[in-house]
């Protein structure tokens, strides 16, 4: 790097005297200043090269997300770890630019391209990406995470089931709102594969039936507001409130509470990560925190803390960390020709709340009830692996 | 000459990077990849040059990008033909920068301000079209609506894009063929024909221009016009060749992609420089670096710093270049 | 009488505040060449802009070859053969000279598709360089690159390529050499004998006594008075211009101490860029030093040299004896040397900028406090050294663009006055200034040679530099040729300026 600064150094001596409108013919100097900034140039970009060595002809697997989050430095924890113990080179990049299929596809396409031997997707657009994805599966060994896309010819998806992890939200409402109340939900995206089903498992746990739909209603208390009636619960706008990034989170969740405000009997609930954050601190501002109960998905820092100071009832988590984990061990796995490692069965989910709670098997899951000091210590620990 | 010397050493260096990064990299169908996206950005860059030219800027093209190709989808989702689609959207373009125009040269908004507005409005023009389709337009989507489009839409994609009509496998690099033939045209009408002089000269000086006979404000609301129907054609591009795109995120913050491409490329942003070679050059750059860095596996968290490095040291060697080539004209 | 190729009666221009044309009348005969005088300020140029269709009058008539002729943009103007060559140089800089003689209209082929038939361009533009004297290896060279007197020469080349049937010029010789100056006479002639009509402003009355065939004299928006052809004399047209007659052009009212010391002493400077000969002369306390020298002879350079623009490389610059060292211009300012640039619109204002803003420019230091600027010591200022030079301004507030020449000239003596010089160097004080202005300059800078400070005059107004200098020093292709006291004659100070010696 030094002599880099050196050569700049050269060129800004010469800038500062630059007054000089001298009519010197100097064609040539233009080209040996060009020659010595290619070499200059050459040696910054090859001397930082070294930092990607896959020259060691090891076994190389590739990973990327759906954008850039906590809950994916948490899978990368996991990834690392499974990496290391399958000694494979990893690959794992998080969707800088959030939520676009469009930049997603050229990563994954430039290592198919590279020759990688595995790689793990979170699909972000299944229906729109299955063309690309089936491509790619038949080149590379692909599979699906945190999202699936079912139609591409995956080798396996890895994930826990929406719809269930859904209704464990709904029992988490139940429990906050025992004789019914007024609840409104938060996602970032409604149409995707897993917005859907979580959704709907809250819905139809809400409703108590299969494939819910609820019936139009306007408020008891406030017949301006409109929405639909599950069972003894009143959504709010009768559907989910999509707010599409985590930046427009707040203003969603802000314009709601804003409506719901003096209803008594509020559960506000959040399926994104960053929904519950963004639920808390909108009703902080506005002074209804004590008045509304949060149910969370996922583990953003602030939702545990809230269950921690018991302003968050709890929240339903994945597990990313297995998701990382899983997603390397099978395709490391895979590329040695083994393919017992596939993931068959979806990843149980968690239920995290204060106090906690013994395991229970619920729709044949084993699904543990970890309190909230325990899980956050266990967190920590992971993400330390990764060294963020 | 000296003007594109500055970006053709960079795009050396970042290929022989790319080339040394791995074995693969220099592979042909990983250059046609590379090509392809080079392609699209360069068809936008083309657009925001010739506003640079004549001395204006256009910050509304990234969002006319995203809400063509998102109008695009919607055209065809309510039936219209995939091969009517295209001049409507394209046409669509043409009356943004006409507006665009309008207001810049009638009621003497500055550029800066009017497309400023336009970002916004046409962001939320894509949101608003996209919301029946909860923000996402998408080329299966359309064809799952519409079952006859199934083969205008693979042979446009054939056409533009260069993917296989069966498997969408990339062939040949249609969008950069797209993107010379383009700046060919565009040279010719810069370099060759009286129109060219009076963008340079308006640049330059928009009195020179306007003592000279030149009806400068045609000449301004006809370069918004290009500019902004070639945004759209890039919104059609982006459309084919993505698999889906949200209306909140496409063409995101390309109009700065293409301004700096245009920069790179040897246009001064005070208007009345530049060259489509340079163009060509300028919009090359960003693909191979972003190429480059996919293959060193960098982290997420360092590529857009290393990115800006890249591009800051670049622009900071081709301006020496090129003040000591002015020193010494 | 045959009709005249132009008639304006009464023409009258408003602007807000300021009646810029108050009932103008001139006739113009086919194949005449008349010039227009008066101070800046008198209407000459707005009249000019409302012939050429750059400005419309308010009332009156315009009539062009017995047809009312109100045009609404200078290319309506141009398409009926009324081509203004303005002031200030309208050429697109960033193209070549052959582009801009054909800007607008350009030889085309293929119709709408207008592509570029450049050979036949070039083929008339090179004969258009041979007419106004231009080399024609000048064709292809960007404009940029040309010295100010050959894009003033291009831009009468470009009104040469066209139908020209009147053709106005605004002050074409400010940035000419001798040379130069030579061939437009001849240019014009040869206009006339095309039956062309030429509407000619210059403030360089010598010029306009040697090319004009009548004069019309403006006074503050009105017709002063007209001057036949055997009448033009210098006297005649300031008495005209003025109202009065001008006593004293060149005051000159100083007596320089004959022992006085050298304030500025430049010693064997040598500076990037320059020739390789090195410069010395000095400067001394209350004189004026002349520098007189063709356009090129690396004046200003030199000056610019010492005003710390330009790297010196070697030698050195004293200030009352005591080594200068100057790397910046503010060194320079800060010891008291202070440039008056010869582009005033470039380097010497902030033109957008207010009267105000300009003269505490260089001061804020002076009138800052922790607390910003104080705001009274400001209006102070600006009250001042408005009074004192007599800037013709509505208000401290007003955009010094919009002033005129002379009154600009003024703010940006102004400016440097409120610093106290030691040493002012004027690069063409009074170029682009009118009489009445120029008068008031030159009294000022009587003044302050009076009071001791030493004046480094560049100039390229013959009558300026005999009447004003002390002493003279001639420069030639970068190098000092010589040095003139005593009686100063142009005879003397032309031969060493064109390369021959002193007698």
């Amino acid at each position: 790097m030094a002599c880099q600064f050196a050569a700049a150094g050269y060129f800004v001596n010469n800038l500062y005297e630059l007054p000089d409108p001298s009519p010197i013919i100097a064609g040539d100097a233009v080209f040996r200043l060009l020659r010595l900034f290619v070499v200059v140039a050459l040696t910054a970009v090859l001397a930082s090269l070294p930092a990607c060595s896959n020259k060691s002809g090891k076994i190389k697997i590739a990973v990327v997300t759906n954008c850039t989050a906590e809950f994916w430095s948490i899978a990368e924890a996991g990834a690392t770890k499974a990496a290391k113990e399958a000694d494979v080179d990893l690959q794992f990049r998080q969707l800088e630019k959030d939520f676009d299929a469009a930049a997603q596809m050229q990563i994954v396409d430039s290592w198919v391209k590279q020759g990688v031997n595995g790689i793990a997707v979170s699909v972000i657009d299944p229906k729109n990406q299955t063309e690309d994805l089936t491509r790619i599966a038949k080149k590379v060994p692909l599979i699906t995470m945190d999202n699936d896309a079912d139609q591409t010819g995956r080798l396996c998806y890895i994930g826990i089931n929406n719809y269930e992890a859904g209704k464990a939200v709904g029992r988490l409402v139940k429990k906050a709102l025992p004789k019914g109340g007024t609840v409104a939900i938060f996602i970032g995206d409604t149409k995707s594969a897993n917005g859907t089903a979580r959704t709907q498992g809250v819905l139809d746990e809400l409703a108590g039936q299969k494939d819910a739909t609820g019936t139009p209603a306007n408020h008891p208390v406030n017949p301006k507001l409109a929405g639909k009636q599950f069972g003894q619960y009143f959504l709010v706008d009768g559907e989910a409130k999509q707010d599409g990034s985590p930046t427009n989170a707040s203003p969603v969740a802000g314009a709601v509470l804003g409506r719901v405000q003096g209803l008594p009997d509020l559960c506000m609930i959040g399926l994104y990560a960053y929904n519950p954050p963004a639920i808390m601190s909108e009703a902080r501002s506005r002074g209804m925190l004590k008045d509304i109960k949060v149910v969370g998905f996922d583990e953003n820092w602030l939702t545990l803390k809230g269950i921690a100071d018991g302003e968050v009832i709890g929240t339903v988590v994945q597990d990313p960390f297995m998701y990382g984990y899983k997603s390397v061990e099978a395709l490391a796995a895979k590329a040695r020709g083994d393919d017992s490692k596939l993931v068959k069965d979806p990843i149980p989910y968690r239920v995290v709340t204060k106090d906690g709670g013994p395991d229970e098997t619920i729709n044949g899951l084993l699904v543990k009830f970890p309190k909230v000091a325990d899980f956050e210590a266990k967190l920590r620990d992971d993400l330390k692996s990764v060294g963020k | 000459m000296t003007r594109i010397l500055g970006v053709l050493g960079l795009l050396v260096v970042l290929y022989t990077a790319l080339i040394a990064s791995d074995p693969n990299a220099g592979k042909p169908d990983n250059l046609i990849s590379v090509a392809n996206l080079q392609g699209r950005y360069g068809v936008v860059t083309l657009g925001a040059a010739l506003v640079i030219i004549v001395g204006g800027i256009d910050l509304s093209l990234g969002a006319v990008v995203g809400c063509a190709a998102v109008l695009f989808g919607i055209l065809m989702n309510d039936g219209v033909h995939p091969y009517a689609a295209v001049p409507l959207v394209i046409l669509f373009g043409a009356l943004v920068g006409f507006t665009n125009g309008l207001l810049i040269t009638r009621l003497k908004v500055q550029p800066f301000l009017v497309t400023l507005c336009g970002m916004f409005i046409f962001r939320g023009v894509a949101q608003l079209l996209a919301q029946p389709m909860r923000g996402t337009v998408g080329m299966t989507s359309v064809i799952e609506a519409h079952r006859e489009f199934n083969d205008p839409l693979r042979t446009l994609r054939y056409l533009l894009i260069g993917k296989a009509p069966t498997d969408g496998e990339l062939l040949f690099p249609a969008q950069f063929i797209l993107l010379i033939i383009l700046a060919g045209v565009v040279g010719f009408f810069l370099h060759r024909t009286a129109y060219g002089r009076y963008w340079y000269a308006i640049g330059h000086s928009e009195l020179a221009a306007k003592y000279a006979g030149v009806n400068v404000n045609r000449q301004r609301v006809s370069v918004y016009v290009v500019c902004s129907a070639l945004g759209s054609l890039g919104g059609i591009l982006l459309f084919l060749d993505a698999p889906s795109l949200q209306s909140n995120n496409a063409g995101y913050t390309w109009e700065l992609y293409a301004i700096l491409g245009a920069v790179l490329g040897g246009c001064s942003l005070r208007g009345g420089e530049g060259t489509a070679v340079g163009m060509v050059l300028g919009a090359m750059v960003l693909p191979v670096l972003e190429n480059l860095v996919n293959f060193r596996g960098d982290k997420s968290d360092v590529i857009p710093v290393v990115i800006g490095l890249t591009l800051l040291f670049g622009a900071i060697v081709d301006e020496l270049i090129r003040q000591r080539s002015r020193v010494h004209r | 009488m045959t009709t005249p190729r132009l008639q304006v009666t009464d023409a009258r221009k408003e602007f807000p505040g300021v009646v810029a044309l108050d009932g103008v009348s001139l006739t113009l005969a086919p194949g005449e060449v008349l010039a227009i005088v008066g101070e800046n300020g008198a209407g000459k140029s707005t009249l000019m802009k409302i012939v050429a269709g750059v400005y419309q009058a308010d009332a009156g008539e315009v009539v062009l070859d017995g047809q009312p002729a109100h045009f609404a943009s200078p290319g309506a103007a141009a398409a009926a053969g009324v081509i203004l060559i303005h002031q200030e140089l309208n050429l697109a800089e960033n193209l070549t000279v052959i582009d801009n003689l054909f800007l607008g209209r350009e030889v085309t082929v293929g119709g709408g598709l207008r592509v570029l038939n450049r050979r036949a361009m070039a083929e008339r533009g090179k004969e258009l360089l041979t007419r106004v004297g231009l080399p024609v290896d000048r064709a292809f060279a960007k404009v940029e690159s040309l010295p100010p007197g050959e894009k003033q020469l291009v831009e009468i080349a470009r009104a040469l390529g066209t139908d020209v049937r009147i053709l106005i010029m605004d002050e074409p010789t400010s940035s000419l050499t001798q040379r130069e100056t030579e061939t437009l006479y001849e240019v014009i002639a040869g206009l006339k004998a095309a039956n062309v009509s030429v509407l000619y402003i210059s403030h360089r009355l010598a010029e306009v006594k040697q090319c004009a065939d009548r004069v019309i004299v403006l006074r503050d928006g009105r017709n002063a008075g007209e001057l036949a052809k055997a009448d033009i004399t210098h006297d005649n047209m300031v008495r005209l211009m003025v109202g009065r007659d001008l006593k004293q052009f060149y005051p000159k009212t100083h007596k320089t101490a004959a022992d006085a010391p050298a304030v500025l002493t430049v010693r064997n400077l040598l500076y990037r860029g320059g020739p390789d000969i090195p410069a010395s002369f000095e400067v001394r306390a209350g004189e004026i030093l002349g520098m007189a020298g063709l356009v090129g002879a690396g004046r200003t350079e030199l000056s610019e040299a010492v005003f710390g623009v330009r790297h010196v490389v070697e030698g050195e610059i004293l200030l009352n004896g005591q080594p200068l060292q100057v790397r910046s211009p503010a060194d320079a300012i800060a010891a008291g040397v202070l440039l008056v640039p010869e582009d005033r619109r470039l380097h010497g204002l902030v033109l957008p900028q207010s009267v105000g803003f300009n003269l505490s420019l260089p001061n804020l230091a002076q009138i800052s406090t922790p607390f910003g600027v104080a705001r009274a010591q400001e209006a102070e200022l600006h009250r001042t050294w408005i009074d004192r030079l007599r800037v013709k301004t509505p208000s401290a507030a007003q955009p010094v663009g919009l002033l005129s020449g002379g009154n600009q000239q003024k703010v940006v003596y102004g400016k440097w006055l409120a610093r106290g010089p030691k040493v002012l160097i004027l690069d063409e004080p009074t170029r682009g200034v009118d009489v009445g202005a120029k008068a008031e300059i030159y009294a000022l800078i009587d003044d302050l040679v009076g009071k001791g400070v030493a004046v480094w005059m560049i100039t390229s107004d013959m009558e300026e530099l005999l009447g004003m200098s002390d002493r003279v020093v001639v420069m030639h292709e970068g190098k000092v040729a010589g040095e003139l006291h005593g009686v100063l004659t142009e005879e003397a100070v032309m031969r060493l300026a064109t390369g021959g010696t002193a007698t």
